[in-house]
Parts: structure tokens; sequence; C-alpha cells
């Protein structure tokens, strides 16, 4: 009789890294359809490609680092989707192949692969590119000479331009339902909430980042708002344009990147969403989104010292019975 | 995240058959003394003593000695043969009321009747009595309490005559606590546990009644050692049955096992196919055993025969820092840093880290989707910082 021996504990979950990631990917399925349905060929290239490159980039390297393979555990296929999914439908090839292999290369290999990465790999990746090739990155008229059912103008764009005047044009349903050009999957803002609802209920993502992330998008708009109400737009009009969703859902909570603390994460959720809105009333950008992301990951080992005190006997247990 | 509710079915306990032989540990053995009781060949009785601390656990032949390997532990152990009618040792002499007697003499008198409890500390104010199972897979100490619910409550009483506390705690698991609702005595008081793994931990359940109870000198017991010392006292019986839960395929069933009984002979007629694993005292805690000589002892709860389709190996990917051990953790330790420290030797920031905090209930690599060998690693993070090097 061979019986096979093993340390404590003697049962797991089934749950996997791969089963992980892949709930991500399933959440991102309406936002893809979106893509498919909107822009056609043109998406299905953009994802393509994106997927491919990140898929390829993560096996090769692997290879020359000498490390076991890990393409199986999906996350450069997520990322790889991610990737796609922020980006304009009429970007050149080439560049959604730089970017993909600057993703898994710059954002999550070089540091040791999935888990060790210190930023999120798709926000490296997208802001390495966005400041290589800038011009290739503008939502706005990104979108002329395709037969679109909204308007060609980037609402974040048009807002910069010319305060909430310039945005009465948009209405917030329209643009709930995915009515406006940006990102070609990120644009699908119900469609992203949902998928983030998946998440949450199958218990992948916790509450916390979502929820203090809209919490502080809605508190910084709200303040802007009572500064200068010719300037700034409402709560509603930031969560539902741009890249807003899924950074909630999708971007924040990157498991490596973000904190695992309860408090942690809410810090950090408010933290984003306090400069996102901050970044698109005074920065440069139209969208604040990603570097308020990448700027709250720079945060994460501090606010991971945000730690519950360790519980546990305060005096040691006098046993009545021997061992 | 609400790891495991223990069940609390009704299991009743089956009298397990008397083994050909059994096995027990003897603890300080010294081969330079001449123990006469210890030769072969010597007629035991139930109840003798074999040695100081040592009592026969059956009636039959000693058939000497042989090294035996528990867990991590080179016990020296005696081999007794089963034979003839039991006779039972007429040295425990039954109190007519215990309550009336020294405490010093009952407790000689525990210790004489195979009860395995040590010596006392100096001052008890307040004892801790567990009815709460430390495993999902332990039935044992809510199954003593369905059955011997008297025995129970009369021990209680003992537990305070015999430490002199001023305050008993029983901690019974929620839904068994009308079982005994309202018949505390003076000076013990019902604590319901919320019966999830792993509240029955003694760490966590002393932790847990420290906040609201003081127990700067407190001790703590089981309740079926508690019940065992009511039958020493009342009937003269020494302890010599283990309540063992042994879960197969087939099922899961309570039994009364004589102390000493090799898992072999417990498991005789059940089929354990190749790969395997037998693995003693509970999912989360347990050890598994390399072979079934391994004798029941007081500390053991359970058997559990595990499929080899059931058979759960660590994979021990990277970590991907997904926080949910840190959110299983019921004494909130940041154990996704603490493993990675230890994986990769740097023991020092574990330290840092409270590592020694850790209960090891298992619920972190249980939950780990990487399938990494938290548990172990957390071990190991322990016996380096105290000194010991063993990477």
């Amino acid at each position: 009789m061979k019986l096979v021996v093993s340390s404590s504990p003697f049962g797991r979950v089934t749950l996997t890294e791969g089963r992980i990631h892949l709930d991500f990917i399933i959440a991102l399925i309406p936002a893809i359809l979106y893509a498919l349905y909107t822009y056609g060929m043109l998406g299905l290239r953009v994802m393509a490609l994106s997927a491919a490159t990140a898929l390829a980039t993560d096996i090769l390297l692997r290879k020359l680092f000498k490390r076991p393979p890990a393409f199986t555990d999906l996350s450069s296929l997520l990322v790889g989707i991610l990737f796609a999914l922020v980006l304009p439908p009429t970007v050149p090839y080439w560049l959604v192949i730089a970017g993909a292999f600057l993703c898994i290369s710059l954002g999550k290999e070089l540091f040791g692969g999935q888990g060790s990465n210190p930023l999120n790999p798709v926000l490296v990746g997208w802001a390495v590119s966005w400041i290589s090739w800038p011009n290739y990155f503008d939502y706005n008229m990104s979108a002329v000479g395709l037969d679109l059912p909204f308007d060609y103008h980037f609402p974040l764009t048009m807002l910069k331009k010319g305060g909430t005047a310039f945005i009465e044009q948009f209405d917030s349903a329209g643009l709930l339902l995915g009515q406006q050009v940006g990102g070609i999957g990120a644009a699908a803002v119900l469609l992203l909430f949902i998928g983030g609802v998946y998440l949450l209920v199958r218990r992948v993502i916790t509450w916390e980042i979502p929820a203090a992330y809209m919490l502080g998008v809605i508190v910084m708009a709200l303040i802007f708002r009572a500064g200068d109400s010719q300037l700034y737009a409402g709560p509603i009009f930031h969560l539902v344009t741009g890249n807003t969703m899924i950074g909630i859902f999708f971007l924040a909570t990157d498991y490596s990147s973000a904190p695992f603390n309860r408090w942690g994460k809410i810090v950090f959720g408010l933290g984003a969403g306090f400069l996102t809105v901050i970044l698109r009333a005074w920065s440069f950008h139209v969208d604040g989104v990603f570097f308020a992301i990448l700027i709250m990951n720079l945060f994460t080992p501090l606010l991971d010292r945000l730690k519950p005190k360790t519980k546990t006997t305060p005096i040691p247990v006098v046993y009545m019975e021997k061992a | 995240m609400k790891p495991f509710s223990l069940n609390f079915n009704e299991m009743p306990v089956e009298a397990a058959p008397t083994p050909g032989e059994i096995l027990l540990p003897l603890p300080g053995w010294d081969p330079g003394k001449q123990h006469p009781k210890l030769r072969e060949g010597t007629q035991v009785v139930t109840g003798e003593q074999l040695m100081p601390g040592v009592y026969s656990t059956v009636t039959g032949a000693v058939q000497g000695i042989r090294p035996l390997l528990m867990w991590d532990t080179d016990v020296t152990a005696l081999r007794i043969q089963c034979e003839g009618d039991e006779q039972t040792d007429p040295g425990i002499t039954p109190y007519e009321d215990y309550l009336q007697a020294e405490p010093a003499d009952i407790l000689e008198k525990l210790k004489r009747a195979n009860l395995p409890f040590g010596q006392l500390p100096d001052t008890v104010s307040t004892v801790v009595v567990s009815a709460v199972d430390t495993d999902p897979l332990h039935h044992v100490y809510h199954q003593v309490l369905r059955e011997q619910k008297e025995r129970v409550l009369e021990g209680l009483k003992l537990i305070k005559h015999v430490t002199g506390a001023t305050a008993v705690l029983f901690a019974v698991p929620e839904p068994l606590a009308q079982l005994v609702g309202g018949s505390g005595s003076d000076g013990v008081t019902i604590v319901p546990i919320e019966p999830v793994y792993p509240n029955g931990l003694p760490e966590l359940l002393v932790a847990s009644l420290a906040s609201r109870f003081d127990l700067r000198d407190h001790l703590f017991l089981g309740v079926e050692t508690l019940t065992a010392a009511v039958a020493a006292l009342e009937d003269g019986t020494p302890y010599n049955h283990k309540i063992v839960t042994l879960t197969h395929k087939t099922g899961t069933r309570n039994l009364r096992v004589r102390i000493g009984t090799p898992l072999s002979q417990l498991l005789e007629g059940i089929e354990i196919v190749d790969h395997s694993r037998v693995i003693v005292n509970g999912l989360f805690k347990g050890y598994a055993c390399f072979d079934l000589e391994i004798p029941v002892t007081p500390t053991l709860h359970s058997v559990y025969i595990q499929e080899p389709g059931d058979v759960t190996p660590d994979r021990n990917r990277q970590c991907m820092n997904c926080g949910r051990c840190v959110r299983a953790c019921p004494v909130d330790l940041e154990i996704n840093l603490i493993g990675r420290y230890a994986e990769f030797s740097i023991f020092d920031v574990c330290a840092e880290k409270d590592v020694h905090r850790c209960v090891e209930c298992g619920l972190c690599a249980y939950v780990c989707p990487a399938a990494r060998s938290l548990v172990q690693l957390v071990r190991l993070a322990k016996k380096e910082i105290q000194g010991e090097k063993v990477s």
C-alpha cells in the first residue's frame, strides 16, 4: 500500500488562476461584442492583434528567460484584450503590436510575471506607447470616416475645450449605452458595469475598490462643480464618459498592483477617483483615468501598511491535557 | 468569507471491536532503567500501571518494545497482545461524593485512572471547557455533549472543584446551546460559539473569550476527557477508550476505540487503494500517515481516508496577490507576504509580520488559487526564526 504524505491542509478549493482570469474575460465579453458590433472588422483587427501579440510575447519571453510557460493562466490574454479595448478604432496595426508587447514585457514579465508587477501592465504598455506616439491615441475624431450612429467628438475633449456648454449635445443615457467614441470597448459603459457586477458576484473582485473609486469620482466632481458649474461637469458625466468604467472594474482592481487590505483598497479607490477628476479638470490630459490609476499603483506598498492589527491569543493557552 | 460550517448532525458512537494487539507510547522511556512489567511475557490487566505515567488499556501479555515514528517524533512503544477475559485493575476506587474529596487526591486518582492530565498551574482562576469540535471532520465533542449531557454538567462542577477556579466557561456550539441552556450551575457560564471552522481551535477560542472574560490564569480542556474523569471517579473505570470519527468514501462513523489500537487494526476491512491519503486529526490541521502503525492516542480525534481522486496536490504557483488568504485569515496576518518572504528565505521580515501568531489553521492554503504550500512556509519561517536551521 502506497500512501500519499503531505503537509496540512488536506483540502483545497478548486479555483485556479486560470479560472479567475477566465472570469475577467467572461466579464469583458459584452464589451468585446460591443466593439465588434460598433466597429466591425476594425475592432476585430485591434483585439485579435493585441491578444495574439500578448500571448506570443508571454510565450517567447518565458522561453528566453528560461522560465516555465505560464500562458495557460490566461493573464496575458486578459492583458491583451484589455489593452485592445482602450484603444481607438483607427489605431495603426504596428502600434497595437508594439503596445501589447510593451504591456507584457515592460509591464509584467520584466518583474517576474503575473503577481509581481508593481504597476498595472495594461497601463504601463499604454503609457509608454502614449508618450512615444501621442498622435495616435486621441479618441477625439478618431472614428471620422466610419459610419457611426453617434458624434465623432470625444465628450471629454469637448468638456476641456468649452466647459459644460460644449457637452449639452450628449445625453447621459446615450453615453451610458455606449453612444460615444472612445476606446473600442471602453465606451460601452453599461456593459462594462454589468461585467463588473458579474465579477463582484463571482467574488473575483471585492467591492472596496469599485465602490470607493465611484465615490471618489462623485465627491470630487461635486466639489469642482460647486466651484464653477460653467467649467466643470457633474459626477454622472464623469462616470459615463471616457475610460472611467473600465478603470473602476477592470484596471484598478488588478490584484498585483492594488492593495490587498480593506482600508488600503478603500483609500486606493478614493485616491484614484479624486485624481481622475482632478486630472480631467486641471491637467493637459482629457481623460485622467489611466494616470490616476498608475499614480495610485505607486502608493500601493504604502497603502498595504493600512493593515488591521494582528489578532490572536493575548495569552498562551494552558492545556489541562498533556500533548 | 465564511469558510467551513461545522456539521452537527447526530452521529451515534458505535463500539469498535477490541484489537488483537495495541501499541502504547512510553514517554520518558529510559533503556538504562529496569521496568519489570515491560518484560516480554508479563501478564497485565486493564488499568494496571506499567511504568510511571503509563497504564495498560487492555488485558493481555507484553510482547516487547519497538521504536515508533509518530509524525515528527521518535518514540518507544510497548506492544501488548490482547488475551483472555478482560479484567480491570482494582486500584481505582470510586468516591462516594467526589465534591467532598481533597482536590489533590482527586487529581492523583484521575492520573491513576490514565487520564492524560499534567501538573496543575499554581493558580487557576478560570477553566475553559470546550465542546466545539476543532475540525469539520471531527464529530467527537458535540456527540459527547449529546450522549453524556449529565456527565458533562457533573464534570463542570468537578473541574471547578479540582482546580479551585472561581469561574468555568463552557464553550458550546450555538446549535446545541439549548441542550445545556439554563442548566449552568454556580460559577459556570455557557458560552455559545458560532459553529464555523476555525472557531473551535483552542488558541482562537481563548482569544475570543479573553475579550469578555479574565483569562489570565486559565486552564483549557476538552469535553471528552472531562466526562472520562467523571466516569473514573463515579464508576472506577480507567480511561481506555477514545472516540474517533472515521470518514471514508462510504460515509462517516463515530467509533469508541481502545486507546493504543494501531490504525491498521482500526481500518481492518476497509480497502485503501494506492495513492490515497490517510489523514489523522482533520482536514485542516491534521497529519498524513506514511504507514498505519500509528496507535490511537487521547489526542487523536479523527481518521479520514482520502481517495486518490480527492487528493489535492500543492501546485505552488507564483503568488498573484489576490488577497484571498488575507481575507480568510482568522488572525489577520499578511499571509501572502509572509509566504513570499519565507519562500525567499527572508525570515526576519516574516518575524516582523508576526508569523509566530499564526495558529496554522490552514484556511489560507485552502483558499489559495495558486495552490501554494502556505502553512508549510509558515512552519519553515517559525522554525528558522527559532534558530533551527532547516533550509
